[in-house]
């Protein structure tokens, strides 16, 4: 082992991250190196510094406390919900029945298939209040708007929407484990596009239909709405309910 | 899923995720720089692993849970707000900054390493943390006050392992230049009193 290679691995000796082989080589090469020595031991007290001018014991007694009451409240307000919560399924599916045999039925008739969905309008409404009530990260208008800002490609009129509006229109922020991931394709969905996503394990408790498409996976029919559809990705936890154009909504209708 | 939890699920939150409050906190407050939002932030990411606590298994790494869930809180609500603004420009900071720094004095002044050493204060690494990028400064932070393994970083934080090596390198080095410059009264240094 060489200097270049021996200082490339210090950081990780130091947190004690090497594998064996790699440890004792670079123990070797300080044993007979004093320069890469002392370059080690000033890491070493500059690491010993700093965790030693961090270490705060905060008192958080009373945001304990206030985390306490939350949980209670909670509990307190979760129980009468659940036989609504357990009929969704149920609702859901029947839709996407109506979805998938309609166009069938009906031909290719665009507007049959639009006004035959209509009158689920109001079931949308209740399915994405079940869903802001139970899964969503926040209901809190002003964080849900912090969340889509950074979807600049989003129309203006979300971030104009009153927020009794918001509660419908722009559900959750988003739960993916990277900001890097977040952006994943909403380009791809055009310009009619407001964005719920979801966790993902609101997907796996809906009656979703799988559905593979140029190697993505599409789970659709949650939302009983006609102009939703659910798109996910399994890849980053996350679930975008898309609002599809009149058109794209029809061909999506036909070919699913 | 959503039915009122047990007592005994409750005394489980108490003890598996409640316990690592302070913890939590003390990251937050480094990744919000605010009081108020630290709290908040701790706040709504322990709401949401308590609705979710059923999917925890006992006996998995609760710690790395509930900080995977706050720096996704964080990602996704907080840093929104945030504007990052850093005084120092760290495009390079020479591997060898500190140790040339300190090579270059002039000799038999005492020991420049330990004078060094002494004149940085709490608050300067405090100060110097909050001045790096956030990509930097979450990553040194999980391993400074958490000592969390490369691999549990990555996993907090969805990237690779390399990834975080890189960016804790880059980390250490920029903090070096910072509370050094500190150390020598340099421009780095803020004169507001350190938030906390």
């Amino acid at each position: 082992m060489n200097c270049r290679e021996a200082f490339a691995k210090l950081y990780e000796y130091l947190d004690k991250e090497l594998g064996e082989d790699d440890k004792k080589h670079l123990e070797q090469h300080l044993e007979f190196c004093s320069d890469c020595l002392k370059k080690y031991e000033l890491e070493e007290e500059f690491n010993k510094v700093i965790k030693q001018k961090l270490c705060c014991q905060p008192d958080v007694t009373h945001l304990k406390n206030r985390i306490r009451e939350q949980i209670d409240r909670i509990d307190a307000s979760s129980q009468p919900r659940n036989i609504l919560f357990l009929l969704m399924p149920l609702l859901a599916a029947a839709i996407i029945m109506l979805v998938i045999f309609i166009p069938s039925g009906k031909g290719s008739d665009p507007q049959a298939v639009l006004l035959a969905m209509r009158p689920f309008a109001d079931e949308h409404t209740k399915c994405l209040q079940h869903i802001l009530k139970y899964d969503v990260e926040s209901t809190n208008p002003a964080v849900v708007k912090a969340g889509m800002a950074q979807f600049p490609d989003l129309p203006e009129e979300l971030f104009a929407a009153t927020p009794a509006d918001i509660s419908i229109q722009a559900a959750a922020v988003v739960h993916s484990p990277s900001s890097d991931d977040v952006n994943f394709d909403f380009k791809a969905f055009g310009e009619d596009v407001s964005v719920f996503v979801l966790p993902r394990d609101t997907v796996d408790k809906s009656p979703f239909k799988k559905v593979e498409r140029n190697g993505k996976a599409f789970y659709i029919g949650s939302c009983p709405f006609y102009q939703y559809v659910i798109w996910a990705c399994e890849a980053h936890e996350c679930v975008a309910v898309s609002k599809l154009s009149q058109s794209q909504l029809v061909n999506f209708a036909l070919i699913f | 899923m959503f039915g009122k939890k047990t007592k005994s699920a409750k005394s489980l939150f108490e003890t598996e995720a409640l316990v690592h409050t302070d913890a939590l906190y003390r990251v937050a407050l480094r990744m919000t720089k605010n009081a108020s939002d630290a709290e908040d932030l701790v706040q709504e990411s322990l709401l949401k692993a308590y609705k979710s606590f059923d999917r925890f298994e006992a006996g998995t790494n609760a710690k790395a849970w509930l900080f995977r869930i706050m720096t996704n809180t964080f990602i996704n609500t907080y840093r929104a707000k945030q504007r990052e603004a850093t005084s120092v420009s760290f495009d390079e900071v020479d591997d060898n900054f500190l140790h040339s720094q300190l090579a270059d004095l002039p000799t038999g002044t005492g020991d420049p390493e330990k004078d060094f050493f002494n004149k940085i204060l709490d608050k300067d690494v405090e100060e110097a943390i909050d001045k790096l990028p956030e990509e930097f400064r979450v990553v040194v932070v999980l391993a400074f006050y958490e000592g969390f393994p490369y691999q549990e970083i990555a996993d907090i934080l969805g990237i690779q392992v390399g990834t975080v090596k890189s960016r804790l390198h880059r980390g250490r080095k920029i903090l070096q230049k910072l509370l050094w410059e500190y150390a020598r009264g340099g421009d780095g240094k803020s004169k507001e009193p350190a938030e906390s």
